[in-house]
């Protein structure tokens, strides 16, 4: 990754960490490969789309649907709709609600980055929002420092130098901490982020987990390793190589003189 | 007409190609190619707790290497316009190449400051 690192915490109690990032700054998807299809899987494509739409219609229709909103205002419309705005919606307009957390014990940490602060704001206080809806505790969305970098370069192709020219890019960064849920609720959590996440916004997420009090007995338990043995198994090239080297006829004969 | 090069290499697709861009390229590949035989003897000449004999034949090895092989021999050059002069790293652009783009609004999160 191009300049950004891992946040990495380390805890007495919860020795083990996962983690995952996306870098849609970086590496932003091109549309055309990955929507490409053959004509032939385009005909099977809509038939499949066209089968799930009529059983859709058709669950529509066997179901009564009962629509009951709630409303902050029943009074109030919309003056398009002419209906009152369901609560869901209208909340959209105030800052996302929060659970206070009631241990205190930070899961997970997410980070966000991006040359947009609109679209950093809009992309955290979703995962605000999806967190109050599934029940996570969380922080409030924490303004970090943001990162001011000058690019001075000389305004004209050729000589005149001291005139000179001033750019600059700003990274915003924002996070918001997680607490106190289950880790199968957070992975939804943040499956539910990454899918509906924002083009220009960095997202990288450290998840904390926790291990039961036994685990050092579970480390001292394992097969004892020796310690030059333990370089047996090792993968560096640059080792592998020094080793052949070492065993070659050149310097076999070097090493031999001295012993 | 013989191939410029001691070895065959691919063009590089996603930059501009001019004759010092390519001789670039090629020490390029050639030090990603022997970067392991490189550190490896560098390994063998800085030990101390080898044969000062060893030490030396190592040395000598490597200094028998060719220098495109080496890493100083590579520059940066923008990507844009193949120029190794005042490259901005963190967009592999040159001077010039930047100021139009970042003027044109080409390049994501930076703008003309003023203060």
């Amino acid at each position: 990754m191009v300049g950004f690192s891992m946040i990495v915490r380390r805890q007495m109690a919860r020795p083990s960490m996962r983690s995952f990032m996306t870098s849609s700054i970086w590496n932003q998807k091109s549309e055309t490969n990955v929507n490409f299809k053959s004509p032939e899987e385009y005909i099977e494509q809509q038939k499949i789309n066209r089968i799930e739409e009529q059983q859709y219609r058709q669950t529509l229709l066997g179901e009564k649907f009962e629509y009951n909103p709630k409303y902050l205002s029943e009074t109030k419309t919309d003056a398009i709709s002419g209906r009152p705005i369901p609560i869901n919606v209208e909340l959209l307009k105030y800052k996302p609600l929060r659970l206070e957390p009631t241990e205190g014990n930070e899961i997970a940490t997410i980070k966000l980055q991006g040359y947009d602060e609109n679209s950093l704001i809009r992309a955290g206080e979703f995962a605000l929002r999806a967190a109050f809806y599934l029940g996570i505790p969380t922080s409030p969305l924490n303004t970090l420092k943001t990162e001011k970098r000058l690019y001075t370069v000389i305004k004209s192709p050729f000589a005149q130098a001291k005139t000179k020219q001033n750019f600059h890019r700003t990274t915003f960064k924002k996070s918001l901490i997680a607490y106190d849920a289950d880790p199968e609720v957070i992975d939804l959590w943040l499956s539910y982020i990454n899918k509906y996440k924002i083009e220009g916004v960095q997202y990288a997420a450290s998840i904390t987990t926790t291990e039961t009090l036994e685990f050092s007995k579970q480390l001292e338990n394992l097969k004892e390793i020796e310690f030059p043995q333990a370089y047996d198994e090792m993968n560096d090239p640059i080792a592998n190589k020094v080793k052949d080297l070492l065993k070659s006829d050149t310097f076999k004969k070097y090493l031999n003189e001295s012993k | 007409m013989p191939f410029r090069f001691p070895f065959r290499f691919d063009i590089p697709e996603h930059s501009y190609v001019s004759a010092r861009v390519l001789r670039d390229q090629f020490k390029r590949i050639q030090y990603s190619e022997h970067e392991v035989t490189r550190n490896a003897l560098r390994y063998i000449a800085r030990n101390t707790e080898l044969p000062p004999r060893a030490r030396l034949e190592a040395q000598l090895q490597l200094t028998a290497m060719p220098k495109y092989t080496s890493f100083n021999q590579i520059r940066n050059r923008c990507v844009a316009s193949g120029n190794s002069k005042s490259v901005i790293s963190d967009f592999k652009l040159n001077r010039t190449v930047f100021r139009d783009r970042a003027r044109a609004g080409l390049i994501p999160g930076v703008k003309v400051a003023s203060w």
